[in-house]
């Protein structure tokens, strides 16, 4: 094989270009790695803030509703499924809610019944947002806990009906302190609301938001789907969430084509030192009846090496520098930081791709020239 | 084979200056000539010989080989008639550094070849004193024994036609003279030889000399005649 023969006897060259390669490979590797585990970073982080989405009756008085903190109307249970069916937008969890305020052993409580069945996106599995409550059971606030003394597996009475306690929260610091949280059906058959929810909350990424104002399309989105009912976003979740996104996306989009151009110069460079030092060499093989095509795959089967090598080290330490650095800088989901075998396929295919692409115009001028020029002597 | 030119004219440019390196030349070589091309360093002697080689497409007139215009053959076509009826020899050898002389010797095979065999390229360097040499790299070897490593490799697929570009240009009279000695050897199985140089080494076996100057031939002296 003439031109592995070449790579070793010009093979600090041909290191340098690997070197290039690797760096670029690695580079892009990294940041996709990153990428994905910041993503999971922020997921983690901004679910941890809660739902930003509450969809609930659209003749709710908001101005009771934001004093109450839940709307005092209700609408169908099956408009859930009604919104998983028509898809009417992107979301990543979905709970039906039921909740309703008393005055309890002296304590105002707002009785609240989760749904057992939180809803994801077909084919996803994502870990529970909020917890589920056993039927026959309930969880208490912290605050409700705390002034009416009740300890995990009392009995409690509420309108009647004994419950056992499973558990008392820990402090919020928010009017979840003073929830009394229910399974759903047992909230709707303790209120006589079968059937009946107050809310539907869920979280939205707004990944499909194209426009300046997502809110505003989503509304319109479920106008069309649930006519009767309206949808209150929380900005500063929502906003957060897909700022934290973009950041990543952000100097991915900027980082990557200044990596690649600051590449391709690189190897593009080596390869026409690669021309120049060989244009002697490249003489002589015309001389004896080489055509552009022999030629032209020295030079290629040369770069296509460079690039399988460059894909194959730089996969490596593009991953070796995520799994090393990436618990580091993403704490809450450093387990996630994990290799993609699949950026080792795609490098396989686009690094070699990518060397050629930078070393085409050194191959064009060695092909190009007439063989007579490049025996003259420098 | 015989070579022909008619009016072959070859300008380059550097910058905006032109430069006439041939102008006009009308030469025919036949079958079996060893001729040598002689004149000062710039007269045009080299871009000659490649115009000749098919290595070098003229600005303007013909260059016919056994009547076939070399320029009109396609690209493919050309490096054919190269591979098959031409070798070349260089005043600074031209062998591939990365390679060992016998591979230098049987680098043609990659164009499929069936004339370059090992056996072939083991005599061919047995005959031209670089047996002991096969497996050195062109960095090993001494002046004379990379210009007989470049004959064998030129040698190998005996062509038709041999041109060498101040073959002996690098070396001392005595290496010189073995390469001339070899060159005649090969002139006399019926080879034509068209040598371009600067001394008079190669005057006793040569049938023409040449004499260029400003991009033409100024003067062809017959010497010995052998066809």
């Amino acid at each position: 094989m003439l031109f592995l023969k070449e790579i070793k006897y010009r093979k600090w060259n041909f290191l340098l270009g690997v070197l290039g390669m690797i760096t670029a490979v690695a580079v892009v590797v990294f940041f996709i790695v990153m990428t994905k585990a910041s993503q999971n970073e922020t997921r983690l982080l901004t679910r941890a803030m809660g739902f930003n989405l509450r969809i609930i009756p659209d003749s709710t008085d908001m101005n009771k509703f934001w004093i109450n903190g839940y709307s005092n109307l209700t609408m169908p249970q099956k408009y859930v499924k009604e919104l998983v069916d028509k898809k009417a937008f992107y979301y990543a969890h979905l709970t039906a809610t039921l909740h309703h305020r008393i005055t309890w052993q002296g304590l105002d409580v707002v009785l609240t019944g989760i749904s057992p069945d939180e809803l994801n996106p077909k084919g996803k599995k994502k870990t529970k947002m909020i917890f589920a409550v056993p039927p026959g059971k309930v969880m208490v606030g912290y605050e409700v806990a705390r002034a009416a003394e009740i300890k995990r597996g009392a009995k409690i009475n509420i309108l009647g009906k004994q419950y056992t306690v499973q558990r008392t929260l820990t402090e919020t610091g928010t009017e979840n302190d003073i929830r009394i949280y229910f399974d759903l059906s047992d909230l709707q058959h303790l209120l006589h609301r079968e059937g009946t929810i107050s809310e539907i909350m869920a979280l939205n990424c707004m990944c499909s938001a194209q426009g300046d104002d997502p809110l505003g399309d989503l509304r319109k989105q479920l106008q069309a789907d649930l006519p009767k009912t309206q949808v209150i976003m929380n900005r500063t979740i929502a906003v957060a969430r897909e700022k934290q996104r973009k950041m990543m996306d952000n100097y991915f989009a900027v980082l990557l084509p200044v990596l690649l151009i600051i590449s391709a110069i690189w190897m593009g460079t080596l390869a026409m030192i690669n021309v120049m030092q060989r244009k002697q060499e490249i003489g002589i093989l015309r001389a004896l009846g080489f055509g552009n095509r022999h030629i032209a795959g020295l030079f290629l089967s040369r770069v296509v090496s460079l690039g399988i090598l460059g894909a194959l080290f730089g996969f490596v330490a593009g991953t070796w520098l995520a799994l090393h650095y990436g618990p580091e800088v993403f704490k809450v989901s450093a387990h996630s930081v994990k290799p993609l075998y699949n950026l080792l396929y795609w490098s396989f295919l686009l690094a070699p791709l990518f060397a050629t692409l930078a070393s085409l115009i050194p191959i064009i001028y060695a092909i190009s020239r007439e063989p007579a020029d490049m025996l003259k002597e420098e | 084979m015989t070579i022909e030119t008619r009016k072959v004219t070859k300008i380059f440019w550097q910058g905006k200056k032109e430069v006439v390196a041939l102008n006009g030349v009308d030469l025919v070589v036949r079958t079996g000539s060893f001729v040598l091309v002689k004149g000062p360093s710039g007269c045009g002697k080299s871009t000659l010989l490649f115009t000749l080689g098919g290595m070098l497409v003229p600005s303007s007139g013909t260059v016919t080989v056994e009547g076939h215009s070399l320029y009109r053959m396609t690209e493919q076509e050309r490096n054919g008639y190269r591979a098959t009826h031409i070798g070349f020899v260089f005043q600074s050898y031209h062998l591939l550094p990365y390679l060992t002389v016998l591979e230098n010797m049987l680098i043609s095979r990659q164009l499929h070849n069936k004339m370059v065999t090992r056996e072939k390229a083991i005599e061919l360097a047995a005959s031209l004193h670089i047996d002991h040499r096969l497996h050195h790299k062109p960095s090993g070897l001494s002046a004379g024994e990379k210009q007989r490593a470049a004959l064998a490799r030129a040698f190998i697929t005996q062509p038709e036609i041999l041109f060498a570009d101040e073959p002996t240009g690098n070396l001392d009279p005595v290496n010189a003279k073995e390469v001339i000695d070899h060159l005649v050897r090969y002139h006399k199985n019926g080879k034509t030889v068209i040598m371009v140089t600067h001394g008079n080494e190669a005057d006793d076996v040569a049938d023409t000399i040449l004499s260029m100057e400003n991009g033409q031939i100024i003067h062809t002296t017959p010497l010995n005649s052998t066809s």
